[in-house]
């Protein structure tokens, strides 16, 4: 029988990094995924009114409008889904093959708070055009301020 | 004491084989060995708590849906049921670049300062007019709250006039045609 050997005396060592590597693709492949997935909640500055009643709803037939301020001379740039759309004719064509696709799609309009009204109520009237009845505006949550709680000094 | 010991591996210093001490602070040269920290294990609980905290926190600010719904058939249409009078919020640009929002409401003696208080005034104005203060339903149809704004008013006070609306619990609040 041959005697057990000592790892230490052998010199015998686990290798980490193939451990490190995978970690590493996870974390890359987790970063992506979580990329696309929010491709078509485009990064802007929703609105945010007093004592917000926006709620946090997960709508099972939607489709996000995004309305992106681009500069304050400029026109907005638009987005259905994660696809760019550069007239609003094209909007109302893209709208409208989601109707026939779900005759019970809602619309989620994201349009940034600087924008100017007159841009946003022409998104809304494309809308209105494809008989789309159900539309909900994005704006920030109301996050309740924590007090902060200390000793009072006298 | 144990487990101090077994993260800590012995190499045989091979310079080393009769000189009084190793370079760096190991046994003397009856032992010949150097002491050298296995960083390993420190690396990979790091890496966990990347992931962790990668995970756990949320990158964007929490963002949330006002539903409202749009007319059916765009046009002019025949009302089945004639609507009563509606309560118009006008709003105008004001301040500086036109970044501000003046409020008012027409046909009633109230011009708001801010989204605050044209919540307090929306309130008030269900109650002069009987209808219910709380979330609960009124028997009777309600007058129609309808935001006029100015095309060169900012998307956020628009937003947040129709949130005032909805707030004070008014059922039919709608967007202005120009």
């Amino acid at each position: 029988m041959p005697a057990r050997r000592d790892s230490r005396s052998s010199g015998l060592q686990f290798n980490m990094t193939p451990m490190i590597d995978v970690t590493f693709l996870l974390i890359i492949f987790f970063m992506l995924v979580s990329q696309i997935t929010s491709a078509e909640n485009v990064e802007m500055e929703l609105p945010d009114p007093t004592r917000s009643q926006a709620k946090e709803v997960r709508l099972k037939d939607r489709v996000i409008v995004n309305v992106v301020y681009t500069g304050p001379q400029d026109p907005p740039a638009y987005k259905l889904g994660a696809l760019s759309v550069e007239t609003l004719e094209e909007l109302g064509a893209g709208l409208a093959e989601e109707k026939v696709k779900n005759p019970d799609v809602q619309v989620v309009l994201r349009a940034d708070r600087r924008l100017h009204y007159a841009a946003v109520r022409a998104v809304m009237e494309v809308i209105a055009q494809q008989q789309i009845p159900l539309m909900n505006i994005a704006a920030e949550q109301y996050q309740e301020e924590v007090p902060i709680v200390g000793k009072t000094v006298r | 004491m144990k487990s101090r010991r077994q993260k800590l591996t012995r190499q045989p210093d091979p310079g080393d084989q009769s000189g009084p001490r190793g370079r760096h602070g190991g046994r003397a040269a009856g032992g010949g060995t150097v002491m050298s920290l296995n960083l390993t294990p420190m690396i990979d609980v790091v890496f966990l708590l990347l992931i962790y905290f990668l995970f756990a926190t949320r990158w964007t600010t929490a963002e949330g849906i006002i539903p409202s719904r749009l007319p059916r058939k765009a046009g002019v249409t025949a009302a089945s049921i004639v609507p009563m009078s509606p309560i118009r919020i006008r709003l105008t640009p004001a301040g500086v670049d036109g970044e501000g929002c003046a409020i008012a409401i027409e046909n009633y003696a109230a011009t708001p300062h801010d989204f605050e208080e044209l919540y307090a005034v929306l309130v008030a104005l269900r109650r002069d007019l009987g209808l219910p203060e709380g979330p609960e339903q009124a028997d009777e149809q309600e007058p129609p709250l309808i935001i006029a704004a100015d095309g060169d008013v900012r998307w956020d006070h628009v937003v947040n006039a129709f949130n005032a609306g909805i707030r004070a619990h008014w059922r039919d609040v709608q967007f202005g045609a120009e």
